[in-house]
């Protein structure tokens, strides 16, 4: 959500038409002469050798050694974020954004240069929890510890220059200009303001006010550097072309260039939420809406894999019924995306959908109902199956190339997960059975605190179209 | 290998019938083959993961549209995933879900692909489903009326509803003038309210055949073992004559063009295009691969020109970015976007001399070997990094297949982009960074009168 570049051009370039899978209503394999009957040749099973440990100063890392090309991935993830700005808005981020504008030793421009000189890609990210690091480069000595040595520098001794701080926040104010007026931006802020009421999730979903953001110090910065971007707050991933050795030192490099400074007090407790409706009006041609629903639990839960086999059954990219309910029947929708957002102990379920405005009370009665029957009666064996065979073949893309590997790394070192949590993945999906999965469902899913939000024109509300087209004028207006 | 790189590749590819021959490029990892029917195949080896990424590109796309028909290949690409001969909508729908992790399609200019990626023993299943499709759609009543809504509904959410992308569909259409790549690839709300099943019908029947396709594989699996799939599964389709495509007039230089959109919503912004060649209606490489470089040297990059330009002490851009479409069948676009500071207040006006500033300077100075060998360096280690992933590698495949260049020339390229010299830089700014090449639009937000 940080990027601030958006794909203008690439958009009218390239259209991708995201035709997603319907949902299994119906097995077989039709006429087809490689596949007679309904089961797939199995899939290869591949386990990462992930190797862990902890840097003398704290840092928490996982390697993954992978000589076959000749380069590096690094996530550099620091478990503080945008929630921990307290009074001072859009303190995280423009704290990570001024490690790359100097160093005690190199200005803005010729950390820029050198980076690029040496071809590397450095990317930052601050989130509501999180702060983030993510770096390319080619693994030959001269490019890596080039790169290295900048990204140590950057992340120990920032100058926090006065003149640059100007300029980033010039530029933070353009990006969070975009997101105040972005529909799904304003959509999302809508549900966590209400399941989130007066928490920082809440107060800070934005990552910074213009207010805070013309405010901030760079003493302010500069403290902050201090305390939330120590080593023992560092998970680093690192997958590439070097050895457990070479890993060992440029994790040790990193780590022991970090500050140590006094630990930040932890996030208040999230309060219980109340159900709402809410509605803000914009113009347009269509109407964004969102239902959330609150969640208490972390990765770490037992219940949690059941989740995620939900995220397929009921979410965005698959043969899921909320797909099929709005986009494969009726043809409504174009994008539904569902799943979950976790917030360390916290989190929702998230469902949003582009609707015609004349639609949008109906399809929140719609998928309301849909949501509510999957809860109270789980999922079929056919959609548990599918689902299954959906997240190991996912599980299969998140481990073979190095830049998938490296982000699963660093999701399993945000979550805490140990370091063979992979090795029996598989084997603890395919455990799940429809009853545990709507037991999990149950035990979590409060659905009489659900928060429906929708951003757009205010028209006059018709009934749907019935899954055949009939029942409404679909004319396209 | 025998390729004819000629301007009109969807034509040449129609007449060439050759024996099945397979034979390793000299400079690179690339094999190929090209079955009687016509279908070319591109291998490239990867054996880090049993995964495959297998894309089928159709040589057709938007800018094959006859006017007035904008659109009609994308809806097309939406139809094909209702089903075929061999599986119904909801089969095809859950085999491809259950196959692999990813399977979709995508429409450019040039091209129509369908791709998946998925665990390389199910290669065969993915192939005999794309080989099914290709001739055996269903292309129903009911699925057309359906899926047209969605396509309506993609143009309300991802144009629509976006002043900017609003915006840039007119400059687009400004830019490209005549050429048929002017229309967008969604097409026009009032040509899809009238589109119908039977044209969509012929327009299936016209371009999708084995001879106007091919197959790039990227991942696990070897030329021998691709070699019998493909044949088994594309073997007994039988190639049509295909129709040549109208001319596809060249730019040039088409005099100035200006344009002023103010609307609510739209922030302002300057956006530059410049009429320029691709890689393959560039005479020749070089003048391509140097305009590749422009983007790097003004705008991408924290130290490129444009990016440290001050308006007093404060940068005079808050947003730049600029884009040059390399690989294209027609000629193409080399396109800037830029916000200038309002808090400098620095106007549409003062930014836009800026950016001329910028770009003589690359006419009249030839850019230092440093500079020149920095903007080279990240292009050449994206060329690295692209190898690992399987999509972004079988992607610069099949397009430079579709727009007629060669795929081969992949690692030649990156060898000329090596030994590209100032001079040629210098040149190529000369030639097509010009006043008769150029659209300018200024975007204004213009707010409603109550507000």
């Amino acid at each position: 959500m940080n990027e601030a570049r958006t794909g203008l051009l690439a958009m009218l370039f390239l259209l991708a038409c995201a035709s997603p899978p319907a949902m299994a209503t119906q097995e077989g394999t039709g006429g087809l002469t490689s596949l007679t009957d309904s089961a797939l040749p199995p899939i290869k099973q591949v386990s990462p050798d992930i190797q862990a440990w902890t840097t003398e100063a704290g840092s928490s890392v996982m390697f993954v050694q992978a000589p076959e090309l000749p380069m590096i991935d690094l996530r550099l993830r620091f478990t503080v974020g945008s929630a921990s700005d307290g009074e001072t808005s859009g303190l995280a981020a423009l704290t990570l954004g001024m490690l790359e504008k100097g160093t005690q030793g190199a200005s803005a421009e010729q950390i820029a240069e050198q980076l690029d000189d040496m071809g590397a890609q450095l990317s930052t990210t601050t989130r509501l929890v999180h702060s983030t690091l993510a770096v390319r480069s080619l693994s030959r000595p001269r490019e890596r510890d080039t790169v290295v040595n900048l990204i140590s520098a950057m992340l120990g001794r920032p100058a926090m220059v006065e003149s640059e701080l100007e300029t980033l926040k010039t530029h933070w104010q353009d990006i969070l200009q975009g997101r105040a007026t972005h529909p799904v931006f304003q959509l999302r802020k809508l549900l966590f303001d209400q399941i989130f009421v007066g928490h920082p999730y809440a107060t800070h979903y934005f990552s910074g006010t213009p207010e805070g953001i013309a405010a901030l110090t760079t003493a302010q910065l500069a403290a902050f550097h201090r305390q939330a971007f120590t080593a023992r707050n560092l998970t680093l991933s690192i997958v590439g072309d070097l050895s457990r050795q070479e890993a060992e030192a440029l994790a040790q490099q990193i780590s022991q260039t970090l500050p140590e400074g006094a630990p930040l007090p932890p996030l208040p407790a999230v309060a219980v939420s109340e159900p709402e409706i809410i509605h803000l009006e914009r113009p347009g041609a269509g109407n964004w809406v969102g239902l959330a629903v609150p969640l208490a639990i972390n990765a770490r839960d037992p219940d949690y894999l059941a989740l995620t086999v939900v995220e397929q059954m009921l979410g965005s990219s698959q043969p899921s019924r909320f797909h099929q309910a709005l986009r494969e029947q009726r043809g409504l929708s174009y994008r539904p995306s569902a799943g979950l957002i976790m917030l360390e102990d916290n989190g929702l379920w998230l469902m949003e959908w582009d609707i015609d405005a004349r639609f949008a009370d109906a399809s929140q009665d719609l998928v309301q109902q849909l949501l509510a029957d999957f809860v109270a009666q789980g999922p079929t064996q056919a959609e548990l199956d599918l689902a299954v065979e959906q997240v190991a073949n996912q599980y299969l893309q998140a481990v073979s190339s190095n830049r998938a590997m490296a982000d699963t790394l660093m999701r399993m070192g945000q979550d805490k997960l140990p370091s063979n949590y992979l090795a029996t993945y598989l084997d603890r999906m395919r455990a799940l059975t429809p009853e545990g999965v709507r037991d999990a469902l149950q035990r979590h899913f409060d659905l009489d605190r659900t928060v429906l939000a929708s951003v757009g024109p205010t028209v006059e509300q018709q009934p749907l179209p019935g899954p055949d087209g009939s029942g409404a004028d679909l004319q396209f207006r | 290998m025998p390729f004819t790189y000629l301007r009109r590749a969807a034509a040449a590819i129609a007449t060439s019938c050759l024996a099945l021959t397979a034979a390793a490029s000299p400079h690179t990892s690339l094999q190929g083959f090209r079955l009687d029917n016509g279908l070319q195949v591109y291998l490239h080896e990867d054996h880090r993961a049993p995964i495959i990424s297998a894309q089928l590109w159709y040589h057709v796309g938007s800018s094959h549209e006859p006017e007035g028909h904008s659109g009609l290949t994308h809806a097309l690409e939406h139809l094909i995933f209702e089903g075929t001969r061999k599986l119904t909508a909801d089969q095809y729908k859950t085999l491809l879900a259950r196959l692999g992790s990813e399977a979709n399609a995508f429409t450019t200019a040039d091209a129509t692909v369908f791709y998946q990626t998925l665990p390389a023993s199910r290669l065969e299943i993915a192939l005999e489903v794309m080989a099914d499709s290709m001739q055996n759609a269903t292309l129903g009543e009911a699925d057309f009326a359906r899926e047209l809504q969605v396509i309506k509904a993609e143009r309300r959410t991802e144009v629509e509803d976006s002043p900017m992308a609003l915006a840039m569909e007119r400059i687009h259409a400004l830019a490209y003038g005549h050429s048929p790549y002017a229309t967008p690839v969604i097409g026009y709300r009032q040509y899809l309210e009238d589109l119908s099943l039977a044209t969509l019908r012929v327009w299936y029947q016209t371009w999708y055949h084995p001879n106007n396709a091919t197959l790039v594989i990227v991942g696990d699996t070897t030329l021998e073992a691709l070699q019998a799939l493909v044949e088994r599964h594309f073997g007994t389709l039988s190639p049509a004559p295909l129709r040549s495509r109208d001319p596809v007039p060249p730019s040039d230089a088409p005099g100035e063009r200006r344009l002023v959109i103010a609307q609510a919503g739209l922030g302002e912004r300057l956006v530059m295009a410049f009429n320029t060649p691709s890689l393959f209606t560039a005479g020749n490489t070089e003048d391509a691969l140097a305009l590749s470089l422009v983007p790097q040297l003004l705008s991408e990059g924290v130290n490129a020109r444009l990016r440290k330009h001050r308006t007093g002490s404060a940068p005079t851009f808050q947003y730049l970015r600029a884009e040059y479409t390399l690989v294209q069948q027609g000629d193409s676009l080399l396109t800037l976007i830029a916000v200038p500071n309002s808090e400098q207040h620095v106007s549409l006006e003062d930014a836009e001399a800026s950016i001329w500033e910028a770009i003589e300077s690359l006419q009249y100075v030839r850019v230092d070997e440093h500079e020149l060998r920095r903007a080279k360096a990240r292009q050449l280690a994206e060329r690295v990094f692209a190898a690992d992933d399987l999509a972004a590698q079988g992607r610069a495949i099949g397009s430079h297949a579709v727009s007629g260049v060669p795929p081969e020339r992949l690692e030649d390229d990156r060898q000329a982009l090596q030994n590209l010299t100032a001079l040629r830089l210098q040149q190529a700014a000369q030639h097509y960074l010009t006043r008769d090449r150029v659209t300018v639009a200024y975007l204004r937000n213009e707010e409603k009168p109550n507000e």
